[in-house]
C-alpha cells in the first residue's frame, strides 16, 4: 500500500522526469536519459546530484567489456519516495486508480 | 496525504507532473529498445552456437559455448537498461512464449533431426534456435517496453 506522500525534491520538473524515467528498470544508463529527456549533460549531471544528495538515486560507474558506462539507478528509498510522490499527484487530480 | 504549505503554493499543475512522468517513461522505454538488428546477430551467434553443439563433437562443442559466450557479451554491451518485469504475468507470458517458441519447435523438430545427417542436422537445429529465438526476444521485449511505458509496474516487480 502505497501512502500518497508530495516531495518537493521529486516535484521538480527535471527531476520528477528522471526519476520517471529511471523507473524503466533496475537500472539505466546516463546517456539514455539524456537522449530519452532531451537534455544537456550538466543539467542531468546536476539534478542527479540533488537526488544522490537525498539519497534517492545512485550512480555506479561500470566497465562492460570495453567502453566505461555510468548507472543510474532509483534506491529502494528513492523508489517509494516517487511511488508516493505519483500517488499524492494523482490523489490531488482525483485519479487513485491510475498506472504506477 | 502529506503536504505541506510552500510545497502547495509552488506545485505546478499536478496534471502536468503525471503528463509529464507519463512522457519521460514512454520516452526512456523507447531509448532502451534493442535494436532490430541488435536482435538478429544475436540469434545468429546464438544459432550458429547451438548448431554447433547439435554436432556432439567436441570442437563443435567449445565452439558452440564460445559463441554463446560472444552473444552473452554482445547482450552486455548493447544493453542500456538492466532489470526486467517479474511479476506473475510477466513469468506466466515468458513461460508461454519460451513453450511456443523454443521448446515445443524443439520437441518436434527432434524427429526431424534424427532423420538428418550432419551437417544438415546442426543447420536445422541452429535454424530452428536462431529463429525461435528471434520470436521470443522480440515479443518478450514488446511486453516489457510496453509495461514499462504505461508505468503498469509495481515496485518490486523489478528485479
Amino acid at each position: 500500500m502505497i501512502h500518497p506522500t508530495f516531495d518537493e525534491v521529486i516535484h521538480q520538473s527535471t527531476r520528477l522526469r528522471i526519476c520517471a524515467a529511471a523507473s524503466v528498470g533496475t537500472a539505466v544508463e546516463f546517456s539514455l536519459l539524456e537522449e530519452s529527456l532531451g537534455i544537456s549533460t550538466s543539467l542531468l549531471s546536476k539534478q542527479l546530484k540533488v537526488l544522490v544528495d537525498a539519497g534517492y538515486v545512485s550512480l555506479e560507474k561500470r566497465r562492460t567489456v570495453g567502453r566505461p558506462r555510468t548507472w543510474v539507478a532509483l534506491t529502494t528509498r528513492g523508489r517509494r519516495a516517487y511511488e508516493a510522490h505519483l500517488a499524492a499527484l494523482r490523489a490531488i487530480v482525483g485519479d487513485d486508480a491510475g498506472p504506477g | 496525504m502529506v503536504f505541506n504549505e510552500r510545497s502547495l503554493m509552488d506545485a505546478r499543475d499536478p496534471r502536468t507532473g503525471l503528463a509529464e512522468v507519463d512522457a519521460a517513461r514512454r520516452a526512456a522505454a523507447a531509448a532502451s529498445a534493442t535494436p532490430m538488428r541488435t536482435t538478429v546477430l544475436l540469434c545468429l551467434i546464438l544459432g550458429l552456437g547451438a548448431g554447433l553443439m547439435a554436432m556432439l563433437e567436441p570442437l563443435g562443442v567449445v565452439a558452440g559455448i564460445a559463441m554463446l559466450g560472444a552473444g552473452f557479451v554482445l547482450d552486455a554491451r548493447t544493453k542500456r537498461r538492466r532489470g526486467q518485469i517479474t511479476d506473475g504475468r510477466a513469468v506466466a507470458a515468458r513461460l508461454g512464449w519460451y513453450a511456443a517458441t523454443l521448446l515445443v519447435p524443439m520437441f518436434v523438430g527432434q524427429w526431424v533431426i534424427r532423420a538428418l545427417n550432419w551437417p544438415l542436422r546442426g543447420v536445422v537445429f541452429g535454424a530452428v534456435m536462431a529463429v525461435g529465438g528471434f520470436v521470443y526476444l522480440r515479443l518478450d521485449e514488446r511486453y516489457q517496453l510496453r509495461r514499462f511505458a504505461e508505468g503498469d509496474v509495481k515496485p518490486g516487480d523489478v528485479t
